[in-house]
């Protein structure tokens, strides 16, 4: 690194909540439960700044479609030559934010550091005690309440980018990560103005341009109002908390920013007539002021469920209305 | 993705396995990183439905080669370099079937970990496909027979030691590698990159063993 200034790290940590997450018995999927919400959401995710979701595939340019650029790292893309972000890669990084904002335990840790993750902080192994992100979302073991499908761009092609040269990280050598030998919280990217672009000098990589418009839908079943309304809060559904999803490579140089809008809700009032015919009837459908009221009323039954001191600083790293510029020097 | 060539089933015929090998022996003398050969092998597995996969493949390597700006290490162009000269070599006349060419590719890099960290001693390389001298399992049956009782004479009677110095004649050269033939029967190929140019075909050199294999055959020999 030599001389060069080293600019403020572009991230922060969210501390873990100091009481022991709750582990509860999860609804489990043996049945339908009457009082629980089933369903539908239907996204819009629409690219703030342009994102890139390596594959590990190398390909010429002139295979993807990219022009100007021999060689690139590629994304996945469908038969037809359209744009695709997993829905793994899209349940990782809800599920990392619905857990900041939860009093939830880690997903998955590494061995390396298991000693100095906080005990109530490793990831729930018994099936009938789960925190309550594990619940909705899955632990080892145990199949989570919500099912995510692949976000498919709405029309074919994509763009290319060259990817600045980031550093690993250096938890050993950097204080903040630890308070007295334990993990000090879960680390967020800020959401950032622009994709920062290294011209000659980066990897060149196939990119999701900014405006590009994903669509692609999330099932759920047997949730609570506020897990529903905690699942809604993350997808940026709040507005007072307003946040833009921050996904895929390239996060510290401000790549990965998308802004997310439900379209609708399908939420079948009779199940048994919604398994027996291949389309839903007009009025399980939630859009407009309908939708807006159904969000506002699940939104409200987070309280004292959502931890509002962890929701206001994970609103403000990756806020829409107060994004940060990317930092131009090393770091 | 049905009528892909990839879900043909190919067996490897004799010929195909000796490419297999000698690409992994190739590769494995040059020091290569078989990640790298897995990597442009699943570049061809995702071009293989393309009626121009060969050419494809050939154009991504050498792109490989020349964009620096995805090697990782200063030894990255090195590898993708051994990489694109061992693939024009063994496989520009299987072009035009990229599910034989995904077969020895496949076993090309199983066989460099098996060369390399199972200890195998690297013997002679048969030569590319279409250059001067076949490969043994290209000649006739009984040919291939005598070659291998001349070759075990040779050696039964000839007691070979580390330093001992030989006259050789250079049988082939395929860019920096020489193939040469030591009491007429014995050929070994290895690379020379610093006198490969200045040696031509049929020239009589002379030679010392710098290594033995167990069963007391040359492995290695160093031009004098």
């Amino acid at each position: 690194m030599g001389s060069q200034s080293v600019s403020s790290k572009p991230y922060e940590l969210i501390p873990f909540p100091k009481e022991s997450p709750k582990l509860e018995r999860p609804a489990g999927h043996a049945k339908f439960h009457a009082d629980r919400l089933h369903g539908t959401l239907f996204l819009t995710l629409t690219v703030q700044t342009a994102v890139h979701v390596s594959t590990g595939f190398l390909a010429l340019g002139s295979d993807v479609g990219v022009r100007g650029i021999p060689l690139l790292k590629t994304m996945t893309t469908t038969p037809d030559q359209k744009l695709k972000i997993q829905g793994s890669s899209l349940k990782g990084a809800i599920r990392a934010m619905y857990e900041a904002i939860t009093n939830s335990t880690l997903a998955v840790i590494t061995n390396k550091y298991r000693s100095q993750i906080p005990p109530d902080r490793h990831p729930c192994r018994k099936k009938e005690q789960l925190c309550p992100a594990s619940r909705v979302f899955g632990a080892l073991d145990w199949q989570g309440l919500v099912e995510f499908s692949d976000a498919i761009a709405v029309s074919a092609g994509s763009s290319g980018g060259s990817l600045p040269a980031l550093y690993r990280p250096r938890p050993d050598q950097r204080r903040a990560y630890f308070q007295n030998g334990k993990a000090a919280g879960r680390k967020f990217y800020y959401a950032q103005t622009e994709a920062l672009d290294a011209g000659n000098g980066g990897t060149p990589t196939q990119q999701a341009a900014k405006k590009t418009v994903f669509k692609t839908q999330i099932h759920f079943k047997n949730l609570t109002s506020a897990e529903l309304g905690t699942l809604l809060t993350v997808l940026g559904q709040d507005p007072n908390h307003p946040m833009l999803l921050k996904l895929g490579g390239g996060k510290p140089v401000g790549l990965g920013s998308i802004q997310i809008t439900i379209d609708k809700i399908e939420r079948p009032a009779n199940l048994k007539d919604r398994y027996s015919s291949y389309v839903a009837p007009a009025s399980d459908i939630l859009e407009g002021e309908t939708l807006k009221a159904f969000i506002q009323k699940q939104i409200k039954a987070t309280q004292g469920y959502i931890l509002p001191g962890q929701l206001k600083q994970l609103s403000s790293i990756l806020n829409p209305t107060a994004l940060r510029k990317p930092p131009s020097g090393v770091y | 993705m049905a009528n892909t060539p990839l879900l043909e089933s190919v067996d490897l015929s004799p010929q195909s396995w000796d490419l297999a090998h000698s690409i992994a022996m190739t590769l494995v003398k040059a020091n290569t990183d078989v990640n790298e050969l897995s990597k442009v092998t699943a570049y061809l597995r995702s071009v293989a439905h393309h009626p121009d996969a060969g050419s494809r493949f050939f154009k991504f390597m050498s792109e490989l080669v020349r964009e620096r700006r995805l090697h990782r290490t200063k030894q990255t162009e090195g590898y993708y370099r051994s990489i694109e000269e061992i693939c024009k070599d063994y496989l520009e006349s299987l072009k035009d079937n990229p599910a034989q060419m995904l077969q020895i590719l496949g076993w090309a890099a199983r066989l460099m970990r098996y060369y390399k960290d199972g200890g195998m001693p690297l013997g002679e390389i048969p030569p590319p496909p279409g250059s001067q001298l076949n490969s043994d399992s290209e000649r006739p049956v009984e040919e291939q027979a005598q070659r291998l009782a001349e070759i075990a004479e040779v050696r039964d009677n000839t007691q070979f030691r580390v330093g001992q110095k030989l006259d050789a004649t250079v049988a082939n050269i395929n860019g920096n590698r020489v193939t040469y033939e030591i009491l007429g029967t014995i050929r070994l190929t290895q690379k020379e990159p610093k006198r490969a140019g200045s040696l031509s075909v049929g020239q009589v050199v002379q030679v010392a063993i710098t290594d033995l294999k167990d069963d007391g055959g040359i492995r290695r020999i160093s031009l004098l």
